[in-house]
């Protein structure tokens, strides 16, 4: 009986998603200019185990982080000082054509979202971000071409 | 007053304050005040703005004490109590942003649109919070009473723009 219930928690329990195929973490860089916010998203994705590998406050910080780490997937505000987040986008993919970028936004910027999505980027986030539809678009777009 | 515009910024406030802290709170009416009172504004405790400009003109101001300005930063951040001075002011300018980006977004569909700036947040005690504003502009206030402590949410209009 004991092992009959061990077996069904192992065949119920969900992988963390943070995880990749060779059982190493997916490493995210989160670009915000609140504190607040890369703080939330961080702990979001923490929770599915996915390695926050840095964290950048502005556009310009943005792409010096993506060549410094080379992440796997970034969180990219939209309204920033210095440069927003189409301009990061941009340049962004511009340095890599195959970078996988997840916008986050206020609902306010609806055009801006299409803007970037006709871009390139491989989805977009509402905030306040709920972890369920964070995971969720982060993992679509990892597993995106 | 544009009614409309107050209807969506207490819309906003409880869905964000609900998804972000975790309070389920009911705004009241919007009341309207004399504007004088952004000249004999002596206040305490955390005021955030945010300017719109666009088809209307004017700012969002939410303002609460220290106190609940802490609590709310800490839920935001899932109980977190190591919290600085910096913490408080991103976490309330950011709670701000999101129910002026939400308030915006659905003016915009149906009045035409808005621009909102980033947020401006003070923190201190016993201060003047001034807004230039001429005698005919309006403003409305509605309040969000959480346990014995109220947050309240100012909504500023030129008189050009109503």
């Amino acid at each position: 009986m004991i092992m009959k219930d061990n077996i069904s928690e192992l065949l119920n329990k969900k992988e963390p998603e943070g995880i990749n195929e060779y059982g190493k973490p997916y490493r995210v860089l989160i670009v915000d200019d609140s504190t607040t916010m890369r703080k939330i998203v961080g702990q979001q994705l923490k929770s599915e185990l996915y390695e926050v590998c840095g964290e950048a406050s502005n556009g310009v910080e943005a792409l010096q982080k993506y060549r410094d780490l080379n992440p796997d997937i970034v969180t990219l505000d939209i309204n920033m000082p210095i440069a927003n987040g189409i301009e990061a986008l941009k340049a962004i993919l511009n340095y890599n054509q195959h970078a996988k970028v997840v916008m986050l936004t206020s609902e306010g910027e609806k055009n801006t979202v299409l803007e970037a999505l006709r871009l390139g980027a491989k989805g977009y986030i509402v905030k306040p971000p709920k972890k369920s539809i964070l995971c969720e678009r982060v993992k679509i777009a990892l597993e995106s071409n | 007053m544009d009614s409309t515009l107050n209807s969506f910024v207490k819309e906003a406030t409880e869905n964000i304050i609900e998804a972000t802290v975790g309070w389920k709170i009911e705004g009241s009416v919007p009341i309207e005040r004399s504007i004088d009172i952004l000249e004999n504004n002596k206040t305490s405790g955390i005021n955030v703005i945010i300017n719109f400009i666009g088809t209307i003109k004017g700012a969002i101001i939410l303002t609460c004490s220290n106190n609940m300005a802490r609590n709310i930063t800490s839920l935001m951040l899932g109980n977190e109590q190591n919290l600085s001075e910096e913490d408080i002011k991103d976490a309330l300018g950011e709670l701000l942003n999101m129910i002026a980006g939400m308030a915006k977004t659905k003016y915009s569909e149906k009045l035409g649109n808005i621009t909102i700036s980033v947020p401006t947040t003070i923190i201190g005690n016993d201060y003047n919070l001034y807004i230039k504003h001429d005698s005919s502009d309006r403003l409305s206030l509605i309040e969000f009473e959480y346990g014995d402590e109220l947050l309240v949410i100012k909504i500023y209009l030129e008189k050009n723009s109503i």
